[in-house]
């Protein structure tokens, strides 16, 4: 705590006597050196009666009133025995509107002020975790804030783009609540820790609800690689896609098809890349589409985008295939270096 | 127009992308972080910038500000963090709050097309929270 006992040796007695209870007293002589300990968590002060001056008195006043609400800063004040305390208590409670006064009468045994220095500690100890308290709710709230935004962003850009695509009511409702059905999966899945995720976690998340149903097979496998938050939904959402169409028109229409996710890393100088295939088999006979859809135009927008890379389709007639490049992040296990068909192998026999 | 549409998040950067092409303006990226961002206005110059601020792996759409002013490229700050723009108010034009419709964003390009052609007393729409 803060000392503020000017008259003779009294900072040093008392400064003696609570280093030896274990406390860590700081003497201050005067306004000045007061003003210069008053930063950050302050700690309870002690004050003579004899520092109680105007200078003293200006600067307490002026910190506590920068303090915030959670703040009551506890003041133990040694006052005479010939003091009438209570017009001096009145006038003190007055000016530190924004501290926690204790009065004591001099001579005061030690026991009775190592009391109140105990008691003052707690008191500011607690003052400082409410503090920290409300600076986390704060943090708390902004980030809730910000992300219930984002969600809504989500949402509104789903109604609009599939309302954009749509031909009829039926159609949009189909679609639109498959999308927000898939973005929910996803947000609780992969969104509410805002932690890099998994591209086999992100794949079983989106492909799950198409595994449910007896003789649908969906294979999904790879080597470990992560993607930050906003590419994790964007990869989830084009998978989402991808899964929509092949359980209306592709391999999961029917019982004997199957669906392969797999992926490989290739190291491109400090880049990681995932190639990722999505391959379609055992399903209908494929017809290329006569223009580009919602799905492709998203998943090759997303692919450019928020994923870093790019995203091809082959209509093959045994079954769609859809390759991603896509950049992510390092995996725990190193990926296998990449073919290079051109590397130059050294010559056995060198001539100089 | 040309607009640069800087936007982390693939569902609202595809939304952006497709109301700009339907309203016959040219879409430059969408771009998901400064560095392409970057890339991008070093070799193309877009007339116009829809700049998120909170973008994936901790990149901040604010450090784009200072690049895009540079080059004389008006910007707007797409964002659900309205008082971040703000420390950023020298700059950026305004705000567009998230969430937002793909209308608002074509009736400000539009707005914005008719001030570079010069047209004097254009009006913006209401919810684009204009800086001085």
């Amino acid at each position: 705590m803060l000392i503020v006992a000017p008259f003779r040796r009294d900072a040093a007695v008392l400064g003696n006597m609570l280093k030896a209870q274990g406390f860590d007293p700081r003497p201050c002589g005067n306004a000045t050196a007061l003003a210069e300990q008053l930063v950050g968590d302050t700690p309870p002060i002690v004050l003579s009666q004899e520092g109680l001056t105007v200078g003293v008195l200006e600067t307490l006043k002026a910190h506590l009133e920068g303090q915030g609400q959670w703040s009551e800063l506890p003041l133990i004040l040694l006052l005479d025995r010939d003091q009438r305390i209570g017009p001096t208590a009145a006038r003190l409670r007055a000016t530190l509107t924004r501290a926690k006064l204790t009065f004591l009468q001099r001579p005061v045994r030690a026991v009775e002020l190592i009391s109140a220095i105990q008691t003052a500690v707690s008191a500011r100890n607690r003052q400082l975790q409410v503090r920290d308290h409300i600076v986390f709710q704060e943090e708390l709230q902004r980030e809730l804030n910000h992300r219930v935004k984002n969600a809504l962003a989500n949402v509104m850009a789903v109604y609009h783009l599939t309302k954009r695509q749509s031909e009829n009511f039926d159609e949009f409702t189909e679609s639109f609540e498959g999308r927000l059905a898939a973005l929910s999966q996803v947000h609780s899945a992969l969104v509410a820790t805002n932690e890099p995720r998994e591209l086999a976690e992100i794949a079983e998340t989106v492909l799950a609800p198409y595994r449910s149903t007896e003789g649908r097979r969906v294979l999904v496998s790879g080597p470990r690689a992560s993607l930050a938050p906003a590419s994790a939904v964007a990869f989830a959402m084009s998978l989402h896609e991808l899964a929509t169409n092949a359980s209306k028109y592709g391999a999961l229409s029917s019982t004997e098809g199957c669906v392969e996710v797999m992926w490989r890393l290739e190291r491109r100088g400090t880049e990681l890349r995932a190639v990722v295939d999505w391959i379609e088999s055992g399903g209908p006979k494929v017809v290329p589409p006569t223009r580009r859809g919602y799905g492709t135009a998203f998943i090759h927008s997303a692919a450019r985008s928020s994923l870093r890379g790019s995203a091809d389709f082959d209509f093959a007639p045994s079954g769609l295939r859809c390759t991603f490049s896509i950049l992510v992040d390092g995996p725990a296990s190193e990926p296998a270096p990449a073919e290079d068909e051109n590397r130059v192998e050294p010559a056995e026999d060198c001539e100089f | 127009m040309r607009i640069l549409i800087v936007e982390d998040n693939a569902l609202l950067a595809f939304m952006l992308e497709q109301s700009l092409a339907d309203a016959g303006h040219e879409p430059l990226g969408p771009v998901p972080d400064v560095q392409s961002a970057l890339q991008i206005i070093s070799c193309a110059t877009p007339q116009m910038a829809l700049v998120d601020i909170n973008l994936d792996g901790g990149s901040s759409g604010l450090d784009l500000a200072s690049e895009l002013h540079a080059r004389s490229i008006p910007f707007f700050f797409a964002t659900g963090q309205a008082a971040m723009a703000h420390r950023d108010g020298v700059h950026a034009l305004g705000v567009i709050p998230k969430p937002f419709a793909p209308e608002l964003v074509v009736a400000l390009a539009g707005a914005m097309e008719r001030v570079i052609d010069g047209e004097s007393d254009v009006a913006f729409p209401n919810q684009i929270e204009l800086f001085d």
